[in-house]
Parts: C-alpha cells; sequence; structure tokens
C-alpha cells in the first residue's frame, strides 16, 4: 500500500498539472474564439452578396469551402424567411440545383437534435416552402425543440395546408406540442378560412379548443363563429374568457345570441357577466352601425 | 499524542478525505454535465425562433415583477432597460417596498406616474399593506405599487404578483439589467415545451461595466478583487452549477434576480414564502413538491445565454452581510423541506440536488474548520509532518482554482462575454488567488449564517451600498 506521502505527491502532481492543462486549455480557446468569430463575420460578409446574385437570377457557383458552404446554408435559411414570391422560388430553386436540398434532407435525420433543427429551415428554403411533408413528419420527433421547430417553420413558410397536421399534434398525447408554439405558427401561416382547425373544437383538452378560439379569434375566421360560440360554456371558465374575446375581434352580430344566452347563464354579476355585457353592447353597436 | 486521540485524529482525518474526495468527484460529474449541456444549447439556430416570437402576436405576455428598497441609484436605469425589451407584450411592476429615499419620485421623474386602480387577480397573501397604486401616463404598460415594507423581499414580490395579469411572471431585482433579448430566450422553453413550468437564466455582476439609457455599452471585468471573485463565483454558480442541475431536472435556484414562472404554478403554491430569506430556492422546491406530489411530469430549466447584469457588494462588509443571509436562508430552506431529502420520490433533487446542498454548501464550511483545526493541531504535536500538510494544502488550493477555472473554461469556450483577452487574464488570476484570502472570509460567513439559521435569527432586506448604473454616479446608500 502507498504511504500518505506518495498519495500526497501524486495527488500534487494531478492537482497542478489540472491547473496548468486548464490555463492553457483557456488560453487556445479564448484565441480560437477570436479567430472563429472574426472568420464568421468574414464569411457572413462574403455568402450575401453571393445570395443576392442567387435571388436576382445570376449564374452563382456553390462555394468549394465547406465553411463557406456551411455559411451560405445558414444565411439561405435566414434570408427566405424575408423574400416572398419569384425571389424565393430563385434561391430555393438555386439551393435544390446544388445539392442542399439532398444536405438538409439527410440533415433532419441527424441523431443531433440542434442539427434536425437547422437542416428543416433549410429544406424548407430549398423548397421554397412547397414540399411541406418531410417538415410536418418532424412534428412527431421524439425532442420537444425539434418538434416546435418544425411547427414554427411550417407557420412562417406561410404552409396552411400543415394546418391540420399541427392542431393533431398539438392534440396529440405522445409528443405533443405546446399550444402556444402552434397558436404562433397557425399565426404566422395565416390560413384564410378555419377548416383546418376542426378537430381542435372537439378535443376534450383545454388548452387545444382555448388555442383555437384564440387563432380564429385574431385571423377573424368568421366561418369559425358557429363553433366557437359552443365553446361559451361556464363550466370551463378558461375557454368560456377566450372564446367572447374571440367573438369579439370577428365582431359579428350574428353572435349575439348566443352571447345574450352565456350571460343569462353567468349571472349579472362578477368580471366575466361584466365582459360579457361589454362584448353584448359592441356588437349591439355594430348592427345599429351595419343597419341603414 | 496519546493513542485515543491518535485514534480520533486518523477517523477524522480518514472522513475528510472521503468526505473531498465524494465532493470533487461529485463537482467534477456536474462540470462536465454542465459543459455538455452548455455545449448542447450554443448549437441551436435560435435567431430565426426569437425573431418570429418576437414578431407574434400571440406570445405569451411576461408582468416583470420588480420589488424595489431605496434603489434610487439604479431604478431609473433598471426600468428603462425593462421598457426598452425585445418582447411583444410585458407588463411592469415596480413595488416600493416602504423606501425612504426617492425611488418612487425619480420613477415619477422619468416615466409621469398618476394614481390609478390596479385590479387583484391571484389572492394571495399579502403582509405590508398597499398605500398607492400607480400607472405610468408615458408607459401604460408600467405600474408601481408602494407599500409598507415588512422587511422582507419576498412580501414585496408577492404585492406585485397579485397584480400580475400575464400568462407568465418573471422576478428581477431593482438593481438589474436585462439584456434586450434576455426575455425571448428565457421564455422560449416554455413556449416550446408544455412540460416547462420555471426557467432561469444567468446573473452577471454588472460592476465595471458601463450602461446608457438602460443598455449595457461595454462588459469588462471590475476594478477590485471583491467584485472580480464575484464574477467567477457567478460563473461557477451559473454555467457550471445550474446547467448541470438543469441538465438531471434537480435544479434548486432559478436566482431572485432573474427568473421565469408559470403565473398558475406560481399561484398555485401560493407565491413566495414571506418567512424565508431563500425566497426563490423555496419557490421553486415548492414547485418541485408539487408536482412530484400529484406524480404529474413537469421540467424546470435553466438557459445559460440571457443575461440579467446586477449590482454586486463592492465591500467586504456588505459582501458578509449577503453572504451571512444567503447561508442562513439556505439552511432554513433544506430545514424546512427536510422531508424530501433522500426521498426517490422527489426525483434528482430529492436523491442528489439537496443532500449536495446540505452536504456540501451548508456544512462544507464546518467541514473546512474541522479540517484546518485538525490540521493545526496535528502539525503543532508532531503527527501530521509539516510537508504533508503543505501538500495537502497546496492540493486542495489547487482544486479550488481547477473549479474556477473550468468555470471559466465553459464561460470562454461557448458565450465568450468578456470580449477583452485582458479580461479573461484578469480572471484566472482571480482564480488563483481567490483560494489564498476569500475562501475563508467565505466560509466564515457561511458558518455564521448557519448559526443564525440554526437559532433562527430573524432577518430581512439587507443594507447595501448601490453605486447605480450611471458611470461616475456617486455613492448613495440603498438595501438589498
Amino acid at each position: 500500500m502507498p504511504s500518505v506521502g506518495v498519495v500526497t505527491e501524486w495527488a500534487l502532481g494531478l492537482t497542478a498539472g489540472a491547473v496548468v492543462l486548464l490555463l492553457l486549455a483557456i488560453l487556445v480557446v479564448r484565441w480560437n474564439t477570436t479567430r472563429r468569430r472574426r472568420t464568421q463575420r468574414r464569411r457572413s460578409s462574403q455568402v450575401l452578396p453571393l445570395l443576392l446574385q442567387v435571388i436576382d437570377g445570376e449564374q452563382v457557383d456553390r462555394p468549394r469551402d465547406r465553411g463557406m458552404s456551411s455559411a451560405l446554408s445558414t444565411a439561405a435559411a435566414d434570408l427566405t424567411h424575408k423574400v416572398r414570391g419569384a425571389e424565393r422560388n430563385e434561391l430555393a430553386a438555386w439551393l435544390t440545383s446544388h445539392g442542399y436540398r439532398e444536405a438538409a434532407l439527410a440533415g433532419m435525420h441527424s441523431r443531433r437534435p440542434s442539427r434536425r433543427a437547422r437542416s428543416l429551415e433549410l429544406y424548407l428554403a430549398a423548397t421554397a416552402g412547397t414540399d411541406a411533408q418531410p417538415v410536418a413528419a418532424l412534428l412527431r420527433d421524439p425532442h420537444p425543440r425539434v418538434r416546435a421547430a418544425a411547427a414554427r417553420a411550417l407557420g412562417d413558410s406561410g404552409a396552411a395546408s400543415a394546418v391540420p397536421d399541427l392542431v393533431a399534434a398539438v392534440a396529440s398525447r405522445r409528443r405533443t406540442i405546446s399550444p402556444s408554439t402552434v397558436a404562433m405558427a397557425i399565426v404566422h401561416a395565416a390560413p384564410t378560412n378555419a377548416a383546418g382547425l376542426q378537430h381542435a373544437w372537439t378535443s376534450p383538452d383545454v388548452a387545444v379548443r382555448t388555442m383555437a378560439a384564440d387563432i380564429a379569434g385574431y385571423l377573424g375566421l368568421a366561418d369559425a363563429r358557429p363553433q366557437i360560440e359552443a365553446q361559451l360554456d361556464p363550466k370551463d371558465p378558461e375557454v368560456h374568457d377566450h372564446a367572447v374575446a374571440a367573438l369579439l375581434r370577428i365582431g359579428d352580430p350574428r353572435s349575439l345570441p348566443a352571447l345574450t344566452a352565456a350571460r343569462e347563464r353567468v349571472g349579472r354579476d362578477g368580471a366575466r357577466a361584466h365582459t360579457l355585457a361589454v362584448v353584448i353592447e359592441s356588437l349591439r353597436a355594430t348592427d345599429r352601425g351595419s343597419t341603414p | 499524542m496519546t493513542g485515543t486521540v491518535a485514534t480520533v485524529a486518523t477517523a477524522i482525518t480518514v472522513l475528510l478525505t472521503v468526505y473531498y474526495l465524494v465532493y470533487n468527484v461529485l463537482f467534477g460529474a456536474l462540470v462536465t454535465r454542465a459543459a455538455f449541456a452548455v455545449a448542447a444549447e450554443v448549437a441551436w439556430p435560435d435567431d430565426l425562433t426569437h425573431e418570429l416570437t418576437f414578431s407574434n402576436p400571440l406570445a405569451p405576455g411576461v408582468s416583470v415583477l420588480v420589488p424595489a428598497h431605496n434603489e434610487q441609484a439604479g431604478i431609473v436605469e433598471s426600468v428603462t432597460s425593462l421598457l426598452e425589451l425585445r418582447y411583444p407584450r410585458v407588463e411592469i411592476i415596480v413595488v416600493d417596498d416602504g423606501s425612504t429615499d426617492r425611488t418612487v419620485a425619480l420613477l415619477d421623474e422619468h416615466f409621469g406616474l398618476q394614481p390609478a386602480e390596479i385590479p387583484i387577480t391571484s389572492p394571495i397573501t399579502q403582509e405590508g399593506p398597499t398605500t398607492a397604486t400607480f400607472r405610468s401616463v408615458d408607459h401604460p404598460e408600467l405600474i408601481v405599487i408602494s407599500k409598507a415594507s415588512v422587511g422582507r423581499r419576498s412580501d414585496a414580490v408577492n404585492a406585485a404578483f397579485r397584480r400580475a395579469t400575464q400568462p407568465l411572471v418573471c422576478m428581477i431585482d431593482a438593481d438589474s439589467i436585462l439584456e434586450p433579448d434576455a426575455l425571448l430566450h428565457v421564455v422560449q422553453p416554455l413556449i416550446d415545451d408544455p412540460l416547462v413550468v420555471a426557467a432561469g437564466g444567468v446573473v452577471l455582476p454588472s460592476n465595471g461595466a458601463r450602461v446608457e439609457r438602460g443598455r449595457l455599452t461595454s462588459i469588462t471585468v471590475p476594478s477590485t478583487w471583491t467584485e472580480r471573485t464575484q464574477v467567477l463565483e457567478y460563473l461557477r454558480a451559473f454555467l457550471v452549477g445550474r446547467s448541470g442541475w438543469s441538465a438531471v431536472n434537480g435544479l434548486m435556484i432559478i436566482s431572485g434576480a432573474f427568473g421565469l414562472f408559470r403565473r398558475d404554478v406560481m399561484a398555485e403554491v401560493g407565491g413566495l414564502d414571506e418567512t424565508s430569506l431563500a425566497e426563490d430556492a423555496d419557490l421553486v422546491v415548492a414547485v418541485h413538491r408539487l408536482f412530484r406530489d400529484r406524480k404529474e411530469p413537469y421540467k424546470v430549466v435553466f438557459v445559460p445565454e440571457p443575461v440579467c447584469w446586477t449590482e454586486v457588494p463592492s465591500t467586504l462588509t456588505i459582501l458578509a452581510n449577503q453572504r451571512k443571509r444567503w447561508s442562513q436562508g439556505l439552511g432554513e430552506l433544506l430545514g424546512k423541506h427536510r422531508s424530501m431529502l433522500g426521498r426517490p420520490r422527489y426525483g434528482a433533487l430529492g436523491l442528489v440536488t439537496m443532500p449536495y446542498f446540505l452536504a456540501f454548501e451548508l456544512l462544507g464550511p464546518v467541514a473546512e474548520l474541522v479540517g484546518v483545526v485538525v490540521s493545526v493541531v496535528g502539525v503543532l504535536t508532531g503527527w501530521v509532518p509539516l510537508p504533508v500538510f503543505t501538500a495537502y494544502f497546496a492540493v486542495s488550493v489547487l482544486l479550488s482554482v481547477g473549479v474556477s477555472l473550468a468555470a471559466l473554461l465553459v464561460e470562454e469556450s461557448s458565450f465568450a462575454r468578456y470580449p477583452r483577452a485582458r479580461d479573461s487574464a484578469v480572471l484566472a488570476l482571480t482564480a488563483l488567488l481567490e483560494p489564498l484570502w476569500y475562501r475563508y472570509l467565505h466560509s466564515w460567513w457561511r458558518i455564521v449564517g448557519l448559526w443564525r439559521a440554526l437559532r433562527r435569527t430573524r432577518s430581512g432586506w439587507g443594507e447595501m451600498t448601490r453605486t447605480g448604473f450611471a458611470p461616475g454616479a456617486a455613492d448613495q446608500p440603498s438595501d438589498g
């Protein structure tokens, strides 16, 4: 058995070595971080003009340097959210013809969740949001942040066709997505009718029905009015309040009978009754204003 | 040395050696876990995510609760930083907790307050009665509540919470500056994952930084060793400690200087415990307990990127008072929730975090004191050879240095928030010096805090001298 002195000497040598190594590591990392940031700044300033040439329809080759190519894909995924129409299509066509779409598809099956999230953004850029299915499949990804990233990307790409998938994802019991994320995504997608929300209204989950009322109200989806009116049940106070707010936003006087009945159910006193009275008065004023 | 005394001394030495071995193995594991967690976090593509949240009308609103007690030195800069946050829906509730300085007058001068009825939304307890409520004319999202002080920060936070209307609540200190994107970062986990019920961000000392119109315009390491040592302490506590504990869902502390909670959850646990000195940790433990007792899945997370810059004590006297209070608070907290210790039903928190905090954070200084006494007596009686003692001491110093350097390495390899190489060099030097002077003072303060906890001494807001954020501002007395 080694003596106390030997053990202490070993411990001293090990800890001193570790401290020296850590000091060296800090030095190297500091130098490397400074160099990496400088390189990133240089690459960012170089790839943006290239992408602007691409959306102008000019002939641009894919950068041979791996770092430049990676910086370009990141910048392209960012730029696709800032351009529309023909420019967006030009960008997508160039990314597809230069192999970025395949790379993105491969990345969406990566073992690293953060890489899957990055890749789905690039994939949407390479397809101009026209082929949302592989991204919609990531709504069932094992990692909650990838699911959320997929929902956001679908919303931001304006894929209204993805609304049923988003609603199904939020109502799912396994690998669920937060109603907040889905609501924000659908508002970004801005569907022109409430058909995609169909399954949300009958969900046993209060949060899902509340979400549907919020979306329909915010987007002013008048065709959802009957479904929203059906949520005016005082047994579910949260849904009830959001449904009232949604009906106020839609502002259709045809909701007056449902709102009046709801007011009878909640009584004349309290904050809820007061809100209902205000909304009813507002819709009556709208009604009077629209009557010749 | 007699045989019995030698046996006792040997037993104590073996016990202490095992104790330090376990501590260093656990801390090493924590550092490794934290390094991976921070690296994974940095790899996420968050820029677009935050842009989309910022531009979304359905992003969940946040009520920012700001307890303030004699904060005239920094309140205007702090509120200005909150008003300029990049977040779509923010409600700011400042509670003037019986200030005797110009806190409210300054708020009125800069933001135009007028009396307003602010309805109560949560029926949680508030001890000190509300004396007046105001709303800013220029910024309707700014509310100011004046109340009588009962000497507790928690009562001021509860007063703000009672009037919060947004689904999320964020607590910050009145001597703090939030980075413009800080809320976007810390809210995102609650948007992305429905299981997340609370999130905390990084708090770093603002001493030495320049602030203009509520924004940090330059970040530098502070000028005194006392403040520099606290920078290292904060890096160790946040980047290593909290990242590591959060990775195993065993996070016990979300700093009261920057923490976000779901309002319904905070209401369910009754807000902050107004009798606790560690009210921020107490709230987090209560949240863990609520969900574990109900057997419902949940997460309490730490986000290592957003920063709340806060003014830390610049003198040893004030620092001593603060640390004694913290240690007392930890002792009271662990005493209050002792039934969770070592219980598998409370997951990583009950099995690892709380026993770790009890054994190494709360009782660590006691073990250190015993070690010093035994070593000194051993050397004086000739039982411990001087070279062995010297080497043992050197190992303990080097281990402390290594822990600080590991935290600095995690910071440098991820965010590198201090832009100048000189700052990194100064922090590395601080890490080398800290175990030679600060460690013993800190241990003594913690022992005093533990003693006060055992004696159930009553404490409140501590006296604190604020210099404020404005460059060149004169020292002004304040509390915190």
